[in-house]
């Protein structure tokens, strides 16, 4: 019987997995499938585990993978904590769901295997628990390769603009040096205890690295371009991997260093990063004419929102902001599903070709419509009960701000509801197909999750109260 | 002692800085590439003189620099357009903003000291870093940005080693540029079809030619940059054909 080591086991695992997709990768709904099915398993399986019963048998191999195992490899050891279960869990759960849309719509043929190869690199971010430097200082430095690697997917050997994918590397690029400077600073707070000016150094630093990271409006750039032009199901991808590495990045170091609060007015900026960045997110929204920018500005308006509710005071702030992340994943990945389907049908997302749309592929129409809403927090949308909840309490502090967030979720509305006319107006391509049973039951099983969250959100109770426990420990 | 004059004395400062300054102000790959590699030599010897970095450092810098170079070479020898093309802003424009940025540096007092760095170097490093952020700011082609990212790297680079001499650190750096420059470069190629598709010979007007692959799905337009690239690569290497 061999006993393995949980990230020898997963990242050797994926690896392999990803080998043999990209050597397989002419059969694209078979590989993405079995990927999709690999990679929820063990989502579910790490979602579930006990880490206090460390040893578990494989099922038919013989073998045991110990889950508290740890790995020293150039430098780094690597663990699964108790931590950071849910987000691993949560991580290889999403790869799984947008696996599932690629096996209905191709986003490449090469999105499996590199996706899978990027998912390896966001576990051994969440795993690394000691590093050169303190993990979370080094952290950023991962999220330029990791950025970097996903260019390759998102711009997808598609003959279109590169600004988008080009842009996802701007704020991570922007914001590592900052860590790097703080490293120095912290090594020297131990030396005087007396001197504040390392800590204080140090804590803006990083403060700002933060907030770089959380790109914040004017760093926004990479959301609506890459969502305008990329595959949708892997901008929907990214997207959420690379915002929740970022959060658990921002839970971890302000753990870690309790100073950086301390030393800036932290939560003041994230308060103004998310007002701007809702309000910018809801003005754009109601004047854009592209499906995908509208998408990728409600995206925005909505990152905005959980930017206000990460500066909200005390205990109330993270359970917010775990419960609208939920939503958003759901939310963008339903939108994902009903805009991949669309613009495998018509050949574009761009608006003239999908004139009429609603009238070809009605399900996967009203997939993307009800996505690009709950971003925006429509009533009977998934994003309701979150925005509504998120509202309250920023109300609570000044419910100036909370009107503009509101106002600017308006213009979200206001351009899906160009939006509706357009689709379901007259038919323009004469030559577009109709909705495949196929496509049509997938586009409803993503309809009836969304509904699902909007009549009961405290479906997520239970998953949001087991990430609050694994945060705090 | 020289060395350590030569290194540090005010001239050489301003000369790196303005190497800096001629990227911006150029806007060409063939000037860009040349002084990217002098900066990343000048930076290197001043921490090495000045500061005690291992000059075994210094070359790896060098080495990553040089590799960079090469990916980003092959790329601009695999597209038809020369990188010089349309631009946003010309030379006057990007000298203006130059010029702001220098007085904004030199008049306002910044009181920003990068730790065991003298002043001068500090400056320099500072300048360097400011102009990488202008060039990212002045552009959205891959190109050019990854020039801006590149005078993103190389002071960090070189600052690293001085102030966390830590090995694993300069390996990480090192292989996160290569990567960025690897990503940017498919973008160059991916751009450059863009535009080759948007400028289409007299005949295929004439001819309409049906892409059947552009307009079934998504899926079938993966793949298509690297069949561009093959067949622009196969035109390229036709007169080495021809000889052999």
């Amino acid at each position: 019987m061999i006993t393995l080591d949980l990230p020898t086991f997963l990242i050797g695992s994926l690896l392999l997995l990803a080998v043999l997709a990209y050597l397989f990768r002419r059969w694209e709904r078979t590989v993405a499938l079995v990927a999709a099915a690999v990679t929820g398993g063990l989502g579910l399986w790490i979602w579930r585990a006990n880490l206090d019963e460390p040893l578990h048998r494989l099922w038919l191999l013989p073998a045991t993978v110990d889950l508290k195992g740890v790995v020293q490899q150039f430098g780094l050891v690597l663990q699964l904590q108790a931590a950071i279960q849910p987000v691993t869990a949560l991580s290889l759960l999403l790869v799984a769901a947008a696996f599932l849309l690629a096996a209905r719509v191709s986003q490449g043929r090469s999105f499996v295997p590199f996706c899978l190869t990027l998912l390896v690199g966001y576990l051994l971010l969440s795993m690394t628990v000691v590093a050169p430097l303190p993990p979370v200082l080094m952290a950023p430095l991962f999220l330029v390769a990791l950025s970097a690697g996903g260019i390759f997917i998102l711009q997808a050997g598609r003959l279109t603009a590169t600004a988008g994918p080009l842009r996802t590397l701007i704020p991570p690029a922007l914001a590592f040096p900052l860590f790097l400077l703080a490293a120095w600073y912290i090594e020297r707070i131990p030396l005087n205890p007396q001197d504040f000016g390392p800590t204080l150094a140090a804590g803006r630093l990083v403060a700002l690295g933060l907030l770089l990271l959380l790109a914040p409006v004017p760093l926004h750039g990479a959301q609506p371009s890459t969502a305008q032009t990329a595959p949708p199901v892997v901008t929907a991808l990214l997207t959420l991997l690379y915002q929740l590495a970022v959060l658990d990045l921002l839970h971890r170091t302000l753990n870690v260093f309790p100073f950086v609060a301390d030393a800036t007015p932290l939560y003041l900026w994230l308060l103004g990063a998310g007002v701007i960045t809702a309000t910018w997110g809801g003005v754009a929204a109601a004047g854009a004419t592209h499906p995908g920018r509208l998408w990728g500005y409600a995206a925005l308006h909505d990152w905005g929102l959980i930017l206000m509710a990460l500066a909200l005071p005390g205990s109330r702030s993270w359970p917010l902001v775990i419960f609208l992340f939920t939503l958003r994943a759901v939310s963008l990945l339903t939108g994902a599903a009903g805009l991949s389907q669309m613009e495998q049908e018509a050949g574009t997302i761009a608006l003239p070709g999908l004139q009429g749309v609603g009238s070809r592929l009605p399900w996967n129409t009203a997939a993307f419509l009800l996505g690009v809403l709950g971003l925006a927090g429509f009533p009977l949308s998934a994003g309701f009960t979150g925005h509504w909840a998120a509202l309250q309490s920023v109300a609570e502090n000044d419910w100036r701000l909370a009107a503009v967030a509101l106002v600017a979720s308006a213009g979200v509305v206001f351009g899906a509801v160009r939006l509706v006319r357009v689709f379901f107006g007259p038919l323009v391509n004469r030559s577009l197909p109709a909705e495949q049973p196929a496509s049509a039951w997938t586009a409803i099983l993503a309809l009836l999750i969304t509904a699902s969250l909007a009549v009961s959100p405290q479906l997520l109770e239970g998953p949001v109260n087991q990430i609050l426990i694994a945060f705090g420990r | 002692m020289g060395d350590v004059q030569f290194w540090t004395s005010p001239v050489t400062l301003f000369a790196l800085g303005g190497l800096a300054a001629i990227i911006i102000l150029a806007w060409d790959w063939r000037v860009s590439l040349p002084a990217l590699l002098l900066i990343q030599v000048g930076l290197d010897q001043i921490m090495i003189v000045r500061y005690g970095m291992a000059p075994a450092w210094a070359l790896i810098h060098i080495f990553v620099l040089g590799l960079s170079g090469v990916i980003l070479g092959l790329s601009m020898l695999q597209i038809e357009t020369s990188g010089g093309a349309p631009h946003l802003t010309n030379w006057f424009f990007r000298a203006v903003l130059l010029s702001l940025l220098g007085i904004g540096l030199a008049f306002l007092d910044v009181q920003v000291r990068l730790p065991m760095l003298e002043e001068s170097t500090s400056l320099l490093v500072i300048w360097l870093l400011l102009c990488g952020v202008l060039i990212l700011a002045l552009t959205d082609r891959p190109l050019h940005a990854t020039f801006g990212l590149l005078l993103w790297f190389i002071p960090v680079q070189s600052v690293a080693p001085v102030i966390l001499p830590l090995p694993p650190l300069v390996a990480v750096l090192g292989s996160a540029q290569l990567l960025v420059v690897l990503a940017c470069s498919y973008l160059v190629v991916a751009e450059d079809s863009v535009r080759a598709a948007q400028v289409q010979p007299i005949t295929e007007v004439v001819f309409p030619v049906e892409e059947p692959s552009r307009t079934v799905g998504v899926g079938a337009q993966s793949g298509l940059v690297w069949q561009a690239v093959w067949a622009r690569f196969s035109r390229w290497s036709l007169p080495f054909k021809r000889r052999a």
